[in-house]
């Protein structure tokens, strides 16, 4: 659905308003429950706590989301608001941030963008409706301040991060209303400080083997619509096949965007037959954990920072 | 062969005979001295009449002590004529702007009207002496409305500055009839007070230190025409206890209710924000409080987000929750949702068109054309009223035109003209007590002449007696009532522009738009008035 502003930096949306489309990619991410609970559950205290003083809370009505590309972080932080308005009925709003676009390599325009999103934001929520604004891969905007070099326009990098910074507090501090959520994969590349500025962090880790089942299965039967998966279904709800049992040990480590896209994988290697069997499945599994593993350690950031943290896969 | 004559015509006695004894002048001299365009020099003198005619009538209202009787004119008729050169008798008199004759020119100056006639001077081919001078030729190669049309311009100009006094007094006297709304406003900050009052009533309110009032408590804000006073309750909710603010609250009401009825506070709006659900027990003791000095509360919801025409389920309960208290809210127990200002959440400006009838029926009737004229959101109760305005005007005018009126008198100067500019603009809510108004008449006012001039010439000369078919004539009752009518309209519908665009009505008048809105806009009225009329 389209916004009702689109921005260079932001887009604006309001709920309830065509927010199926929110919903629904909010109930397809498979994550252990208690995620979007929490999620919720948190939503409601900042709305509950509204008129409670900040300070004597330290309240900073921000959520950081971390966890690996694919995961669902994104998905879930723009169904928040729409499951929102829907669940409270009444209207919401939110702001989705185009990260990117704020950074500016040109001299002094990237402080510049971050004020003037966050200036539109007041405004937005000056009307005391809820507002969720979604800064997505945070890490683009507040890369930690320690570890800018000297090569990459160091002081324009520690004055947009310093703008965004104070922006964060002024946000906290004047709109009530507003709830922050930040994504990122690499929480590690975060400034400390933007860290400090959410109040939780919350995991949205790699789907475990339960779960890899359940979005396969759930994969499945979308695939169903042009083949016939009858039998493959079947083995995936059962579950309890040698078969299946290897595809889900074969898939550990990969995110839930990959485990759906085996499926487009299997289906090429049916090669045009009518019927998906689990040997198409298995095909698939193969070449692409070759794939993703490579990926994963290419990417070695975030699974640092897993360990770091002892949750690492 | 040149030849001139003066002729003295005497102490004026009328505006009417001069003319005529003018006209007669010339043709007699042309007669004597054998032009055969005598006849035709007739016509033409007829033509310039009007002229003569406004001249001497603005003289009259610039010096009222002046009385035509005792103006001397004199009259310098100068022919030259050259009997040898080719003359022509054949040539039909067809009307003004006849085909070529035997050519005369005549000069004919008026002494006596020095001051106001110095401005004519230059517009004339044939100046002489220091009167009011024109000339002609007889053969038609001048065609006299040109002349005739830059002299009015001019001359209107000066007329409807000499005309600003009496647009002042009526403007003031239509202003005075008004009275004025008082509204107070309720609210904690953020609570979008201000946004509300400038949606309904406009956003050029500014702090007075008129009236008794001025407290840090309950600070008036008033237009600059003070026919709507807001008194804000900024700083009312915080700070001292509670019985301190109520006690000083009931003074500031006892304290308007000792002045005038146009110092009554007449209606509060109590504004609370939507979202933020909340009506805390201060506030609604506050609420209590003064429906029991007799005012009438209006609970206004503000920011209200609508979803599918309707406020949301979480408003909705707030207010059924507010309902449920009982509170002694106006009328009915009624709240309202509003929304006065657009943006991404709330797309839509809703409700004040609810708010406000219902603040119409709640306040004394004698506060009510002030805050009719005060509000700009409801431009059919003000379309109703300026109606009412015009159809008396024209009845009047109608009355009016059945005694003679020379033209000028007619579209510019008849004090029924001004009185309906007057209160039209008064109860549009678009005016001040300050003389702009006036130049902003004239100006409209000019831009009916130059338009008149310039686009409906057909019609010039229906409107410029001695000139159509009224010759010598007055402006007859059909002429004046369509005039009135057409300017009425025509000034109504500058007024809602006016009201729409958020302008007073003399920075709008300044705009290129408003003046092309008058010159379409009479020239529309004036036409369909006489389609009307069959005239």
């Amino acid at each position: 659905m389209p916004p009702v502003t689109r921005d260079k930096f932001f887009d604006v949306y309001r709920f309830p308003d065509a927010a199926g489309e929110f919903i629904a990619d909010w109930s397809a991410v498979i994550v252990p429950g208690e995620i979007k609970t929490t999620l919720l559950s948190y939503a409601d205290t900042l709305r509950r706590l509204e008129h409670a003083p900040p300070t004597a809370l330290a309240l900073r009505r921000a959520v950081l989301l971390y966890g690996p590309p694919g995961c669902g972080k994104t998905s879930l932080a723009r169904g928040l608001p729409a499951v929102w308005s829907a669940t409270e009925r009444e209207v919401t709003g939110f702001v989705h941030i185009n990260t990117h676009a704020l950074f500016s390599g040109v001299r002094g325009e990237g402080q510049k963008n971050v004020l003037a999103t966050f200036d539109k934001i007041s405004d937005i929520a000056s009307h005391g409706q809820p507002l969720f604004v979604l800064v997505d891969e945070v890490e683009t905007l507040a890369s930690d301040r320690s570890s800018i070099s000297m090569e990459a326009n160091p002081l324009d990098a520690l004055y947009q991060v310093t703008a965004f910074l104070e922006s964060l507090d002024r946000c906290a501090r004047e709109r009530p209303n507003v709830t922050l959520v930040f994504t990122t994969n690499i929480p590690r590349a975060i400034d400390r400080a933007v860290r400090e500025r959410a109040d939780f962090v919350l995991e949205i880790p790699l789907p475990s083997r339960e779960h890899r089942s359940l979005i396969l299965a759930d994969a499945i039967r979308a695939a169903g619509v042009a083949f016939d998966v009858r039998d493959l279904l079947a083995e995936a709800e059962d579950g309890g096949s040698a078969g299946w049992s290897q595809v889900l040990d074969a898939t550990e480590g990969l995110s839930g965007r990959a485990l759906r896209h085996l499926l487009v994988i299997a289906a090429t290697l049916a090669a045009g037959k009518p019927v998906l069997r689990a040997d198409h499945l298995r095909g698939a599994v193969e070449q692409v954990t070759l794939a993703e593993a490579g990926l994963v350690r290419s990417r070695g950031m975030y699974v640092e920072s897993y360990q770091e943290k002892g949750t690492a896969k | 062969m040149k030849v001139t004559r003066s002729v003295s015509a005497g102490p004026l006695r009328s505006v009417e005979q001069t003319c005529a004894r003018l006209a007669q002048f010339t043709e007699e001299i042309l007669l004597a001295y054998g032009h055969p365009g005598a006849r035709l020099a007739r016509a033409r003198f007829t033509a310039v009449l009007p002229l003569l005619r406004f001249l001497l009538t603005t003289r009259r209202l610039a010096d009222p002590a002046l009385t035509l009787s005792t103006a001397e004119l004199h009259v310098d008729i100068r022919v030259e004529h050259d009997p040898g050169a080719g003359e022509d008798l054949s040539v039909p008199v067809t009307g003004l702007l006849a085909g070529p004759g035997p050519e005369a020119t005549v000069g004919i100056t008026i002494y006596g009207l020095e001051e106001i006639t110095s401005e004519l001077r230059s517009a004339t081919a044939e100046a002489s002496g220091d009167g009011f001078a024109f000339a002609f030729a007889v053969r038609g190669t001048r065609p006299v409305p040109a002349i005739a049309r830059r002299a009015i311009d001019r001359l209107a100009k000066e007329a409807g500055e000499s005309i600003a006094v009496r647009v002042n007094e009526e403007f003031e006297s239509a202003l005075a009839g008004l009275g004025r709304f008082n509204l107070a406003i309720f609210g904690i900050t953020g609570a979008g007070k201000s946004t509300l009052v400038n949606a309904v009533f406009g956003e050029d309110l500014a702090e007075t230190g008129v009236g008794a009032a001025v407290t840090k408590q309950l600070t008036p804000y008033s237009r600059p025409d003070d026919i709507l006073r807001v008194y804000d309750s900024r700083g009312f909710e915080m700070g001292e206890s509670r019985e301190q603010l109520l006690d000083e609250l009931a003074k500031q009401v006892a304290r308007t209710r000792a002045g005038d009825v146009d110092d009554y506070i007449h209606a509060v709006w109590y504004a609370i924000r939507a979202a933020d659900r909340r009506l805390e027990e201060g506030q609604e003791e506050i609420i209590r409080h003064l429906a029991g000095l007799g005012l009438p509360v209006l609970l206004v919801l503000t920011q209200t987000p609508l979803v599918n025409g309707r406020p949301d389920q979480k408003t909705m309960e707030f207010a059924r929750s507010i309902q449920g208290r009982g509170l002694p809210l106006s009328p009915a127990g009624q709240v309202f949702f509003t929304n006065a200002q657009a943006d991404e959440l709330l797309p839509m400006v809703h409700g004040l068109d609810e708010l406000l009838p219902a603040t119409f029926h709640v306040v004394p009737e004698a506060a009510r054309s002030a805050l009719v004229a005060a509000q700009r959101i409801d431009l059919s109760r003000k379309r109703e009223k300026a109606t009412r305005i015009v159809r008396n005007s024209v009845a009047a005018a109608a009355a009016i035109g059945a005694t003679p009126i020379p033209f000028s008198d007619a579209v510019l100067l008849v004090p029924n003209e001004i009185h309906m500019i007057a209160r039209i603009t008064a109860a549009y809510g678009l005016g001040t007590r300050l003389t702009t108004v006036s130049g902003a008449v004239t100006a409209f006012l000019n831009g009916i002449l130059s338009q008149v001039g310039a686009s409906i010439a057909g019609n010039l000369l229906k409107l410029i007696p001695g000139a159509g078919s009224v010759i010598g004539g007055a402006v007859n009752a059909a002429t004046a009532s369509s005039v009135t009518w057409a300017l009425g309209r025509s000034w109504m519908a500058l007024c809602e522009t006016a009201v729409e665009n958020g302008e007073q009505i003399e920075e709008f008048l300044g705009s290129p738009q408003a003046m092309k809105l008058l010159e379409r806009g009479f020239t529309e009225f004036w036409d369909r008035r006489n389609q009307r009329d069959g005239f």
